[in-house]
């Protein structure tokens, strides 16, 4: 027997919402429909009535998880279009944040997905572990969510507590590669909910798009940190963790191996980072000209166009989500899938409801 | 060319490299043809970024990724001319396609339909064409 499930706005997994219209056949998904736009801000409209220094505060608001990148590429395209030299400080402190943005982004997924496996337990443990990447991240900004470290030509807070910074990274290397791996890959009923389940194919990944670990997972070979360099991510030594499975499982797997990269470049720029400025100086407007910069937040490539007309106020911003790019990739995975997996192939993307609607 | 670059002979495209993509000006009619080549060389399709350029006309850049090199293709059309669709090589594109058309109020040719992405199914499209709060 065929018949329909509609699912959402409003769910009990998701704080955000959607909506997912399932086709079934018995318990099997045969297709799906996908309906976002309920948190629709118009933020490129507002981006365009703004003068650029509102409108990093404004791009901070794109995302609740991933504030910083959005602020930080905004920058980006600013500066590019200035031509204006971020000191070499402020850009060791901008991968600082974006690392660590990318553990805490990482952290809270896979709590979520532990509980959305069932396991409780694993969920408790991960998130008292993201709460220590969340005060680390307090105590360098001021604040848990939207961090306001951005500025034109730089960043507006320096680092003063590297020990602080070092011990937690150690701590959290230490619970993702002696327990989280460890669980994720051994643990049966885990490999039971995840193995060959909301497979990808790598030729689907590239049809529609898909970046980030859901891409990884599916054998795309990509990262613009490794791939198109950016800030200080030249000087850096990291791997970028590729699985060819398509499934679950090789999501978390591609984004546990990715925490301890993000820890061993937190490290480094520890290590290495000079002394200087934090920025620039005070820039208010930008020449006219256009950019595009791309730069790969904890979900994926983030696409920034910025145009501007010499004014103080921008002439377009384009902002492309990684979540906007890998959530219609849930239409293959869940096709052929059993019914009860369907929350678990959802949350295995990442998603973010609020940055695909903007 | 670098491992990056792909040898691109697509019949009337011009590719020029720039310091940041590879770029190349095309006529409506042709982004089709370009966008199957491009898929067919194993490219990922990024995103589509639409503009105002002049009194009634938009600049359209179609953008993929191959190895962390932008490709851009790019095409102007007056407001009333319909884009053509690339959601039946990418579907990775019915979205973005959707959502211009949300933005822009402007058609996708080849389509079966452009059902709104972000706005309501009775919402006027064309919500960065209003004027109110911009002086210009």
């Amino acid at each position: 027997m065929s018949y329909r499930i509609p699912i959402g706005p409003y769910h009990l997994a998701l704080e955000e919402p959607y909506k997912i219209e399932l086709e079934c056949q018995g318990e099997t998904v045969t297709g799906a429909h996908i309906k976002v736009g309920f948190n629709f801000r118009g933020i490129e409209w507002l981006a365009q009535r703004k003068n650029i220094t509102q409108c990093i505060a404004l791009m901070e608001r794109v995302c609740g998880i991933c504030s910083n990148v959005h602020s930080m590429t905004f920058c980006m395209a600013l500066e590019e279009i200035g031509g204006i030299e971020v000191p070499r400080r402020a850009q060791y402190v901008r991968v600082m944040m974006a690392e660590l943005e990318r553990l805490h982004s990482h952290l809270l997924w896979t709590g979520v997905a532990a509980e959305q496996i069932g396991f409780e337990t694993l969920f408790m443990q991960i998130f008292r572990f993201r709460e220590q990447v969340m005060n680390l991240l307090e105590s360098i900004s001021g604040n848990r969510v939207n961090y306001s470290m951005n500025r034109i030509g730089g960043v507006n807070r320096d680092v003063r507590n590297p020990e602080a910074i070092r011990d937690c990274v150690r701590a959290v290397h230490a619970i993702v590669s002696e327990k989280l791996i460890p669980i994720c890959t051994t643990d049966r009923s885990i490999l039971r909910r995840c193995t060959k389940v909301g497979v990808l194919t790598m030729h689907d990944a590239l049809a529609y798009g898909a970046v980030g670990p859901v891409a990884r997972a599916s054998g795309v070979d990509t990262d613009m940190r490794r791939d198109r360099p950016y800030l200080a991510y030249g000087n850096l030594q990291f791997q970028v963790p590729v699985r060819a499975e398509g499934d679950v499982l090789a999501r978390v797997v591609v984004r546990a191996l990715e925490m301890l990269e993000s820890c061993k470049i937190v490290g480094q720029v520890l290590d290495n980072m000079p002394d200087g400025p934090l920025h620039a100086g005070n820039i208010y407007s930008v020449p006219a000209g256009e950019a595009v910069v791309r730069v790969e937040a904890p979900r994926g490539e983030v696409f920034y166009f910025v145009a501007s007309d010499g004014s103080d106020t921008p002439l377009r911003v384009k902002v492309r989500t990684p979540s906007f790019a890998n959530i219609p990739t849930v239409v293959p995975m869940v096709t052929g899938n059993e019914l009860a997996d369907i929350p678990l192939v959802q949350a295995a993307i990442d998603p973010c409801y609020s940055c695909t609607d903007r | 060319m670098n491992s990056a670059e792909i040898d691109l002979k697509e019949p009337g495209a011009t590719w020029v490299a720039s310091s940041n993509a590879i770029k190349t000006v095309v006529a409506p009619n042709q982004v089709h043809a370009v966008a199957a080549a491009l898929r067919k060389h194993g490219l990922r399709f990024v995103t589509i970024v639409c503009m105002p350029c002049a009194v009634s006309s938009f600049r359209v850049m179609w953008y993929w990724d191959h190895k962390g090199v932008l490709y851009s293709v790019e095409t102007s059309v007056k407001a009333d001319e319909p884009l053509p669709t690339i959601s039946d090589i990418y579907p990775g594109a019915d979205w973005i396609e959707r959502e211009t058309r949300d933005y822009y109020a402007v058609a996708f040719d080849g389509r079966f339909n452009t059902p709104p992405l972000m706005l309501r199914e009775n919402d006027a499209p064309g919500v960065l064409l209003w004027n109110s709060g911009r002086e210009s």
